[in-house]
């Protein structure tokens, strides 16, 4: 009996993972921004 | 993000330049973190102090250091971290770093820059089952980002850094956008998007839909041509070629009229978007008070440095027999034109220096003084009496010594050429230098 209930708890976690995979995705857009720099080559300021 | 190259001026130490060039870059490091920098990829000119140093301010100054195929030579593993998530509102972002082999000779000791061929495939492979958006922050040629973009559909993104050196509005290029800011950090990227869960970008879209319509008004010249030769709905009289030709043109023209009305119907909104824009980093902008204090920093570290040099090099390198003399010696003779010379900008060199700070930083240096190039003993350059702090008259026109000695026979370039200028106007410092316009200026 023991060994039944282990492997029904299994047998669950195992399609409640695959439901969970092949759930939709719960997003349709994201908006964002990203600040990106290039090339700083060591240089601090400028010389004078 | 940046994709690297940050630190250092170049790829190698400068002889008797290495405390101060780490100090400058371990600043660098606590800027970038103070401006709270995401993903730094590791480009040549990162890796001048080594793997151990990178690695010490990477963690001093808690940077997220990236490059996926700089690999320990030994073990084959990654000697940085290859990529970061990051969850943005619902989706999660997998940002990776790769580091260009080829800039960089030697290579670090025990280190191996492996080609991206051998590890982005499958590094983006594992990515794109947890990732909704893909970002390569690459230090390669821009061509071998155009090459990644089009045989690697699951990146989507590419700053690059280096390349063409000029800021690079986002060219789709299959389906991954490629973008860089101006170099030597004189412009910020600002890229906004909107992404969508099909992961497909829509920039290309307009260019689309103008080349459909370029072949349908071919296509409708072709018919019309056609139509002159007789009608078709009588078969063109029996004419089968004529007939043929018609009707595939016809079937041409209805898929052209469709294929642009799916083109003309973005608000369907399955498309990516973004748009870029470009923010200069004027000297007019406020400063962060905490980045311009690790800053400060860094330059008294390196006039430190600079005046420990200068001190122990008081007797002078400068000697009695250095070929250039100083403008008081130029001026006996030429009395006009130095004075005219004195009001000019190229008199106050040193001064404009000595404001900033920066009166001992041998980078800075070789451009605001007489005689010396990138190439001088340091502690000559430090060390050089007060007749040389400037841009005097031999910069332009050569070492006076021999001149000085025998006028006649040892004549000295009169109208120096615009390379000579163009040595220290270079675009980087001066952008808006004009040699027949400028040369005036200074006598």
């Amino acid at each position: 009996m023991r060994y039944a209930l282990l492997i029904l708890a299994g047998l669950a976690i195992l399609i409640h993972g695959t439901t969970a995979q092949a759930a939709p995705k719960t997003w349709s857009q994201q908006e964002m921004t990203i600040y990106f720099s290039n090339d700083v080559h060591g240089e601090v300021e400028p010389c004078g | 993000m940046d994709s690297g190259d940050l630190l250092f001026k170049r790829p190698t130490l400068a002889s008797g330049q290495a405390k101060q060039e780490k100090a400058t870059a371990a600043a660098i490091a606590e800027a970038y973190r103070l401006m709270g920098y995401d993903a730094v990829g590791i480009g040549a000119h990162d890796l001048t102090a080594g793997v151990g140093f990178l690695k010490k301010i990477g963690r001093q100054a808690r940077l997220p250091l990236l490059s996926a195929n700089l690999m320990d030579a030994t073990t084959r593993k990654e000697v940085f971290t290859p990529f970061i998530t990051k969850k943005v509102g619902k989706i999660t972002v997998g940002i990776i770093a790769i580091t260009d082999p080829a800039a960089l000779q030697p290579l670090p000791a025990d280190t191996v820059i492996l080609p991206w061929q051998q590890v982005l495939p499958d590094l983006a492979g594992r990515l794109q089952g947890e990732c909704d958006l893909i970002i390569l922050l690459s230090s390669l040629p821009a061509e071998e980002n155009r090459r990644i973009a089009e045989t690697m559909t699951a990146i989507h993104i590419i700053f690059q850094a280096g390349g063409e050196g000029a800021n690079l509005t986002p060219r789709q290029q299959g389906n991954t956008l490629i973008t860089q800011a101006g170099q030597q950090g004189k412009y910020l990227g600002v890229l906004q998007l909107v992404w969508r869960q099909s992961g497909k970008w829509g920039i290309d879209r307009a260019e689309q839909l103008l080349a459909a319509r370029r072949q349908l008004d071919q296509v409708d010249w072709q018919l019309k041509r056609l139509q002159r030769k007789g009608n078709p709905k009588t078969g063109f009289g029996g004419n089968a070629t004529l007939n043929e030709l018609h009707q595939r043109l016809a079937a041409s023209r209805g898929q052209l009229v469709t294929e642009m009305a799916t083109l003309a119907k973005p608000g369907q909104g399955t498309d990516s978007t973004c748009q870029a824009t470009f923010t200069a980093m004027e000297t007019s902008l406020p400063e962060d008070p905490k980045v311009q204090a690790v800053f400060e920093g860094a330059k008294a570290e390196a006039s430190r440095s600079g005046r420990q040099k200068a001190q122990r090099t008081k007797t002078g390198k400068t000697g009695a027999q250095s070929p250039y003399l100083g403008w008081h010696k130029c001026a006996s003779c030429h009395a006009a034109p130095t004075s005219a010379w004195r009001k000019s900008r190229h008199a106050g060199s040193f001064l404009s220096l000595t404001k900033r700070k920066q009166q001992f930083n041998l980078d800075c240096l070789p451009c605001h003084v007489t005689g010396v190039t990138a190439a001088t003993d340091p502690e000559e350059t430090i060390a050089l009496p007060d007749e040389r702090r400037l841009v005097g008259c031999e910069s332009c026109h050569g070492p006076g010594r021999r001149h000085a000695a025998d006028p006649t026979n040892n004549h000295l370039t009169a109208k120096p050429a615009a390379a000579v200028c163009l040595v220290c106007h270079t675009p980087d410092q001066d952008d808006d230098f004009n040699y027949q316009r400028d040369r005036s200026l200074v006598h």
